[in-house]
């Protein structure tokens, strides 16, 4: 391994410090409602990684085509009844999609995601698995988040009133993660279509996950930048003061926005981010354009000199 | 220039910019704010590369001081880059060299280099030429990256150098060797003679009444008791023509690296012509393509070498080339007879068929030499690829042994040659034609 190789590992675990800190957070509330096959998720990097070569790239392929087809058998013969199949079919449980399925899939999915964003070589799929890994991980907080009002006296009442449901185990967590995917929805929903959210900025997650996340984003941010310096050749590695631009225009701008929505009504927060958002895009690609970069021709001596 | 990478980094953070969106509802804003501060960031770094440091690095001066263009193969040139910076801020960048690959080159001819305002700095690198002809050097590449390392911007100084690169003295062995096997060449081959007025003794005739008096052999007189005169007869030496057609067309530049068939057609030719010369006949050289014609008439002096090495050094083969091309060519340009050797590519040198019969046969004594393209084509790392290669090369033999036999069926002498043996098979059909009168 070379010293470079191992220099990106260890800014590729600063860049994916957040989803690990709310995993590590979050895994130890989780574990109590995970399902039995939950720790193959832990197993199955290590399989990966471990594997020959030529059979590297395909195990998380062979392995969502195994789980695809055993919940689909299972489906199909809940579909058809137990008698329809031949008698060696038992031994394929059926699968109902039940909450605790989904919680399990949902939740556990952050381990190899975060396995494989420490262990990726470009910058680019570091950051996508670092906000995969956060999606899953700050989903679980929301809903730990909004629990309280879904109690299991909330979650046996609903039951009762519609028996149909697959709600009857379900404890307060499990039916709050499940209503926080649902409330996503609609906001996204009516924000493209009424412009205006459902739920304002009432409910505050715990100030300490807020710590953990403040510090963590900053540990990220610092890894990012590493990680693009490094993921260049010495010889084509920019001084280190061009950077400082770039950084201080970045920071004093987000924190000049993040301070404007703050004081703005949450109905206008979106448009004001996809604002600032088009403004940075149309100067950016403003920049980009072609028949200025490529026809700068520098000039000889002599000709500088008849000028 | 953006790179993929800079896609990618974008596409990832609007992603997380549109997390952020949703989650920000219920009050992560650290989240908008790290993924916008990136964006902001982002867009910065390379909207200042496009903005401040391309103009800034297009204010650079480059100079390129070569010590000298005509050199011969082997040498080693020294060229010196300077790069000057008149502005007042520092610079950084990477620069390279274009140099074509028949020079072997060894020094600073790419590398990156900072700058203080005023200041300039000089890098040297050395080129040693490997094949012949005409050259450019350049255009100098600049490439200056922004600090996140993201996007790139390149820019081209449209500084050119020509060099100019003739065979070196190792090529032209025969020029200067006296050694006994190049003597065996060309010793004692003085067939090409014509009876009549000369120096050397042929004969005795009966004399006949136009004869001079002064060639009378007394010695024979009255040899049969009869009164009857006899005429000594001499002969006179007589200088052949040699000439030697080179195939220029872009088939002649198959090759890799620095061994290209037409450097080694031109070694072949100077070094069979400096043999010729010393035979004391005249050597003529053609240089042949479809843009390109050449001819220098045959003098018994160096001058039509000198010439024909000038040339060579100025040019590059480009064009086509075909047998009865070139012979058309043959017949206008020489106009008595000749003793003709045609060195040309299996690209275009092959019969096809299609060539007009009547000019195939050039009534000079033509040699007409198709090249092996062996020894042209790279040795590959890989087994299957080597398989390969011999396939392609054996096909390619099969197919010039095909023309070989076509064209002598039209009273030509044609024959494949190697790199190794077109020196040694010209001489020993020189020496060939020389002892059967051809071409005189």
């Amino acid at each position: 391994m070379e010293r470079n190789d191992i220099y990106g590992y260890i800014f590729n675990a600063m860049i994916m410090m957040p989803p690990i800190a709310m995993f590590a957070y979050a895994a130890p509330m989780e574990a109590v409602y995970w399902q039995w096959w939950a720790p193959a998720f832990f197993i199955l990097p290590l399989v990966k990684y471990f594997s020959p070569s030529r059979v590297r790239p395909y195990v998380y392929q062979i392995s969502i085509i195994s789980v695809l087809t055993y919940m689909m058998i299972g489906q199909i013969r809940v579909m058809f009844g137990y008698t329809f199949f031949p008698f060696y079919l038992d031994n394929f449980t059926p699968y109902d999609f039940t909450l605790p399925f989904i919680f399990t899939l949902g939740t556990v999915i952050a381990f190899p995601v975060i396995f494989e964003g420490i262990l990726s070589k470009r910058v680019q799929k570091t950051l996508a698995y670092m906000i995969w890994a956060s999606a899953s991980t700050i989903y679980f907080i929301t809903a730990v988040a909004i629990a309280p009002f879904f109690s299991s006296s909330v979650s046996s009442s609903l039951t009762s009133a519609a028996p149909g449901l697959p709600l009857a185990n379900a404890s307060g967590i499990l039916y709050a993660y499940e209503v926080t995917g649902d409330l996503i929805y609609i906001n996204i929903y009516l924000l493209l279509t009424q412009g205006y959210e459902f739920i304002t900025l009432i409910l505050k997650p715990s100030s300490e996950i807020m710590e953990i996340l403040t510090i963590s984003f900053i540990v990220s941010t610092i890894g990012f930048i590493s990680k693009l310096r490094i993921s260049n050749s010495p010889e084509h590695r920019a001084p280190l003061e061009d950077m400082a631009y770039p950084l201080i225009v970045g920071g004093t701008g987000a924190l000049a926005i993040t301070m404007l929505v703050n004081q703005v009504s949450s109905t206008y927060y979106g448009f004001l981010i996809i604002t600032v958002v088009l403004l940075v895009l149309t100067s950016y690609t403003k920049s980009l354009d072609r028949k200025k970069n490529y026809d700068v021709v520098i000039k000889d001596n002599d000709e500088r000199a008849n000028t | 220039m953006m790179k993929k990478m800079a896609f990618g980094v974008l596409a990832a953070l609007y992603g997380g910019l549109f997390e952020s969106f949703i989650y920000g509802l219920y009050g992560y804003q650290i989240l908008t704010f790290i993924f916008m501060a990136l964006i902001i960031t982002v867009c910065a770094d390379i909207i200042m590369l496009h903005r401040y440091v391309e103009k800034s690095v297009s204010k650079i001066l480059v100079t390129r001081k070569i010590s000298r263009e005509e050199m011969k193969k082997g040498d080693k040139i020294r060229i010196e880059l300077t790069f000057t910076n008149k502005t007042n801020t520092s610079m950084h960048f990477f620069f390279f060299d274009f140099i074509p690959d028949a020079f072997t080159i060894s020094g600073d001819f790419q590398g990156k280099i900072n700058l203080k305002p005023g200041k300039s700095v000089t890098k040297i690198y050395h080129i040693v030429p490997g094949i012949i002809g005409k050259y450019t050097i350049g255009p100098i590449k600049i490439i200056a990256s922004d600090g996140l390392g993201l996007a790139y911007v390149t820019l081209s100084v449209e500084k050119y150098t020509y060099p100019k690169v003739a065979p070196s003295s190792k090529d032209v062995f025969m020029e200067r060797s006296e050694r006994m096997s190049n003597m065996i060449f060309t010793m004692g081959l003085h067939y090409s003679r014509k009876a009549g007025q000369g120096y050397d003794f042929f004969g005795i005739r009966p004399y006949t009444e136009s004869d001079d008096m002064r060639h009378l052999a007394w010695n024979r007189y009255n040899l049969y008791g009869n009164d009857d005169l006899f005429a000594k007869e001499w002969e006179e030496d007589r200088q052949i023509d040699v000439i030697f057609c080179i195939d220029y067309s872009i088939g002649s530049n198959s090759g890799h690296g620095v061994s290209r068939m037409y450097d080694s057609m031109v070694s072949a030719a100077i070094n069979s012509a400096y043999a010729v010369l010393k035979n004391a006949d005249k050597v003529g050289f053609i240089i042949y393509s479809s843009a390109l014609n050449y001819y220098i008439p045959p003098t018994s002096r160096k001058d039509s070498i000198e010439k024909f090495e000038k040339i060579t050094s100025n040019i590059r083969p480009e064009g086509t080339f075909s047998l009865d091309k070139i012979n058309e060519y043959i017949k206008k340009c020489i106009r008595k007879n000749a003793m003709v050797f045609v060195y040309s590519s299996p690209s275009y040198g092959k019969f096809t068929g299609h060539e007009d019969p009547k000019l195939i046969n050039t009534q000079k004594q033509e040699y007409y030499y198709i090249m092996n393209p062996e020894g042209f084509y790279p040795i590959p790392d890989s087994e299957s690829l080597e398989w390969y290669r011999k396939g392609v090369i054996q096909n390619e033999i099969m197919s010039i042994r095909k023309s070989v036999y076509s064209i002598r069926s039209f009273g030509v002498i044609a024959r494949m040659v190697t790199r190794n043996n077109i020196f040694t098979t010209t001489m020993s059909d020189y020496i060939n034609g020389r002892e059967g009168n051809r071409g005189a």
